[in-house]
């Protein structure tokens, strides 16, 4: 008596759990896990055997899209185009400022040079974290503007 | 070569700015799942499209940091973008966009982690994002070089002004149908998150 009772028990319990397995796949597979399953006294080994004929059935079947998929898409394409817009107009713009900045400029370093930075121009580039050449360039690291880009290199449109 | 050694640099600065708009917007969307202030779009959607957004915020902030990383004007090293007040450059502004992405990262990762958190927890966390979005505009407008362009100044405007109404709808209109629907609103999050 308890023996059966446990066993009922064992297969309820185990349809259950094909049941929560299979609650994702189509209706069919969880009705046959069933009749498989009180069909055999013992449970577990036809719940098995139906859970793997059940298996290519659902990979065969194909899936379903997902609602917001497209907008997904749509958003992704749209944050790159976006990045590869702002980068690209602002190197335009870079390139125009740098293109419409006096050319003395860039052949006579001294003239770019501003006052607050005019009394560490003759001293060695590395030696002193100097301001920045330019007031578009004051928005960098002056320890950068000074060890490694030029007076006239400019940051900023 | 000068061109060559701006692109980081450029990089830098573009995916910042679409960071934070994808910050921004994925901001709105958790507003719109809470508040349910437009009633179009079926929750389920807003909800995946807030958490795709969440994704992608991450991914831009990332390429953000390597643009500065990699940019040899700026000469940032890892310390820099990882540790607040470390940058000699507006120390101030970049520690506020460190800490951004640090609850940023912190609210993504809670959000993948949903389903093994304390609700409690993970609301706690989520929470956050309204310091992470008022981090990340205060670090734009200071720290970008960007903030005296006129298209970015109305830009960070109107989305302040767009999650502030709505903050202000959250918190002082009553949601609807609380005495018996307080489940059924919390179940999308439950089913589509984690």
């Amino acid at each position: 008596m308890t023996d059966e009772a446990t066993a009922a028990e064992r297969a309820e319990r185990i349809r259950r759990l094909q049941e929560r397995r299979a609650g994702s796949g189509p209706r069919t597979t969880t009705a046959a896990t069933r009749s498989a399953v009180s069909a055999g006294s013992a449970g577990s080994a036809p719940a098995r055997s139906a859970a793997t004929r059940s298996a290519p059935a659902r990979a065969s079947k194909p899936r379903r899209r997902h609602p917001a998929a497209s907008t997904r898409i749509l958003l992704a394409g749209l944050s790159v185009a976006s990045f590869l817009g702002i980068a690209g107009s602002v190197a335009l713009a870079n390139g125009a400022a740098q293109s419409a900045a006096p050319a003395p400029v860039a052949a006579t370093p001294a003239a770019a040079v501003t006052p607050a930075n005019a009394a560490v121009a003759n001293a060695p580039v590395a030696a002193t974290p100097v301001q920045a050449a330019t007031p578009a360039a004051s928005a960098t690291p002056a320890k950068a503007a000074a060890t490694v880009a030029p007076q006239t290199k400019t940051r900023g449109s | 070569m000068a061109a060559q050694t701006q692109i980081w640099w450029e990089s830098a600065r573009a995916a910042g700015i679409v960071a934070w708009a994808l910050a921004t917007l994925a901001v709105v969307g958790g507003l719109q799942l809470s508040t349910r202030l437009v009633r179009k779009p079926a929750p389920a959607w807003v909800l995946d499209v807030h958490r795709f957004v969440g994704g992608l915020a991450v991914i831009f902030t990332l390429v953000h940091m390597l643009g500065l990383l990699l940019d040899p004007f700026i000469g940032y090293g890892p310390a820099d973008l990882f540790i607040p007040f470390a940058s000699a450059f507006k120390p101030t502004p970049v520690a506020l966009g460190i800490v951004a992405f640090y609850l940023l990262l912190a609210v993504e990762l809670t959000s993948l982690a949903m389903r093994r958190l304390p609700r409690r927890v993970w609301r706690g966390v989520h929470l956050s994002s309204y310091a992470l979005f008022v981090l990340a505009t205060v670090h734009g407008i200071t720290a970008g070089t960007d903030r005296h362009n006129a298209a970015f100044q109305w830009a960070c405007l109107l989305a302040s002004a767009l999650v502030l109404f709505m903050t202000l709808v959250r918190i002082l209109v009553p949601r609807r149908g609380s005495d018996r629907g307080s489940r059924d609103r919390t179940a999308p999050d439950r089913a589509a998150t984690g």
